[in-house]
């Protein structure tokens, strides 16, 4: 028998509880330079912050130079930044710069951000308040689903007190209820809650699946096959049990 | 005012036309004044299937583009006085066909008929599209096979969602007719049972037809099949028309055929 190489010393090395680098993904703000007059920029985001002292508030800044980089202007990232900071607000980096404008923003301590991340988000203060209250989230559906139909619920529940045929799909951030055979396709939790469940009257489905975790009908075992189920997750597996 | 049917399917080859000029034929044999439109531009086969292809001068596409008046296009059955026939275009594609053509050429034959029969093609695109946007009702065909019975769903989606009744918030009132319907193959499970259809499809029964010769041989002559009282099918589609019309009747030929040995020895004579 050989032995085991031993492991090299790790005497060297700094306490691993010392560091913990994780990646995030955080929302930010964009606000745009377009590198015209400084002075009518600041006027105008003094004007903003006048009226809407919290629009900005603590959030992360990203400073869009698309603009200073397609007129081929230099900007002094340097005081731009600082007459930000006085103003309580807090940019961390760039986007869309040229070669010059990410040297000045390297100099001046801002980090070099990828082009758009995703669509902008239109800031509206009433946002929150329109969203329907959480009951409402819920999508209820009377009619049979058909082949080729897709119902989605957003951000609840769907119930279905219809059949769902082959070839037809439910999606739904919460549950699933189908009150008739279950024959096409049904995914719930989709945006990741494995609490989420499905309930059917008769289990005939093409596809089930909870938070990402899939079933076909060949995986379907036999003994629950049109009967009906619930479907949860139990650790990672997906779990379909005869109902009373 | 005249109710606007229209004949469809999904998949091809399950029999709307024969159900179009069968249905048409037998709604005009009870005195209503009907008129059957062929929505399968580019496949002209109503006209062959009803005997009248040598008759058409104008078509349907001819009064949606303006080039003809919609009096000129219809062509008169030569057997039923109440019977018209609108005739597609052999050259033309789908695309030929409008939404506002045809709905004008739609609304002036509800002014003047009973029955408007829309023979649909298959597929979902525009022409099985415009055939069902204005129907008030549908007959919806099926073979007895999933693949026709699975398609036939996904034209029932469309039917609550792309006509101008869904879109008013109606509903297009809607019947299967199950066709080429064969009782010997369905007892090997060769073929779907009448309730297995009717558990996936969920919408009233207006008929079954069995499989039958005399469907062929008609269409050849073109003769509609509804003219033919000793045939089976003839007999399940006039149950068909009766069913159409409100009428209760129960559901004939759904067992096997019961002649006898001998008699299918002698041939395939009745």
């Amino acid at each position: 028998m050989t032995t085991a190489p031993s492991p090299a010393p790790i005497s060297a090395a700094p306490p691993s509880d010392a560091i913990d680098l994780r990646g995030r993904s955080i929302d930010a703000l964009v606000l745009k330079l377009y590198g015209t007059d400084d002075t009518a920029f600041f006027r105008a985001l003094d004007h903003l912050l006048a009226h809407a002292p919290d629009a900005i508030g603590d959030a992360a800044v990203i400073l869009d130079v698309a603009d200073v980089a397609a007129a081929n202007r230099g900007v002094d990232l340097i005081r731009v930044a600082r007459q930000l900071r006085t103003r309580r607000i807090t940019p961390v980096g760039i986007q869309n710069g040229n070669a010059a404008l990410n040297a000045a923003a390297r100099g001046a301590g801002l980090a070099l951000l990828p082009p758009d991340i995703g669509t902008p988000v239109e800031l509206d203060e009433q946002a929150e308040a329109d969203d329907p209250p959480s009951s409402l989230t819920s999508r209820l559906v009377v009619e049979p689903v058909r082949s080729g139909q897709r119902i989605i619920a957003e951000k609840g529940d769907l119930i279905v007190t219809a059949p769902v045929s082959p070839g037809a799909e439910l999606i739904a951030a919460g549950h699933i209820h189908v009150y008739g055979a279950l024959r096409g396709r049904a995914l719930a939790g989709v945006d990741g809650d494995v609490q989420a469940r499905i309930f059917c009257r008769s289990l005939e489905a093409d596809l089930i699946a909870i938070a990402g975790l899939y079933r076909v009908s060949d995986d379907i075992p036999r003994h629950v096959w049109r009967r009906p189920i619930q479907a949860y997750l139990d650790d990672d597996t997906l779990r379909l049990d005869a109902l009373p | 005012m005249a109710k606007v049917i229209v004949v469809t399917s999904g998949k091809g080859g399950v029999g709307k036309t024969t159900t179009t000029a069968a249905l048409g034929a037998g709604l005009a044999m009870r005195g209503h004044k009907t008129v059957i439109i062929d929505f399968d531009v580019g496949l002209r086969n109503l006209d062959m299937i009803m005997g009248c292809e040598r008759r058409v001068v104008f078509d349907f596409i001819n009064v949606i583009h303006g080039e003809a008046r919609l009096h000129q296009a219809l062509i008169q059955d030569k057997r039923l006085d109440n019977l018209s026939i609108l005739p597609t275009s052999q050259t033309r594609d789908k695309d030929a066909l409008t939404r506002d053509g045809v709905g004008k050429v739609l609304k002036e034959l509800r002014d003047t008929h009973e029955y408007v029969l829309c023979d649909s093609p298959a597929g979902i695109e525009t022409g099985a599209h415009l055939a069902m946007y204005f129907a008030d009702e549908a007959v919806i065909v099926t073979n007895p096979e999933v693949a026709s019975v699975r398609d036939s769903d996904r034209i029932l989606g469309l039917l609550n969602s792309k006509t101008e009744k869904a879109e008013k918030g109606e509903k297009v009132s809607q019947h299967l007719l199950l066709t080429r319907y064969d009782p010997a193959r369905v007892d090997k499970g060769e073929m779907l049972k009448v309730d297995d259809v009717l558990e996936i499809l969920a919408i009233p029964l207006l008929g079954i037809v069995p499989e039958s010769e005399t469907v062929l041989k008609a269409s050849n002559l073109g003769m509609p099949v509804v003219l033919d009282d000793r045939s089976n099918a003839g007999k399940a589609y006039t149950d068909a028309v009766s069913r159409l019309m409100g009428e209760q009747i129960e559901y004939r030929f759904l067992g096997p055929d019961r002649r006898s040995l001998l008699q299918r020895l002698l041939g395939r004579a009745a």
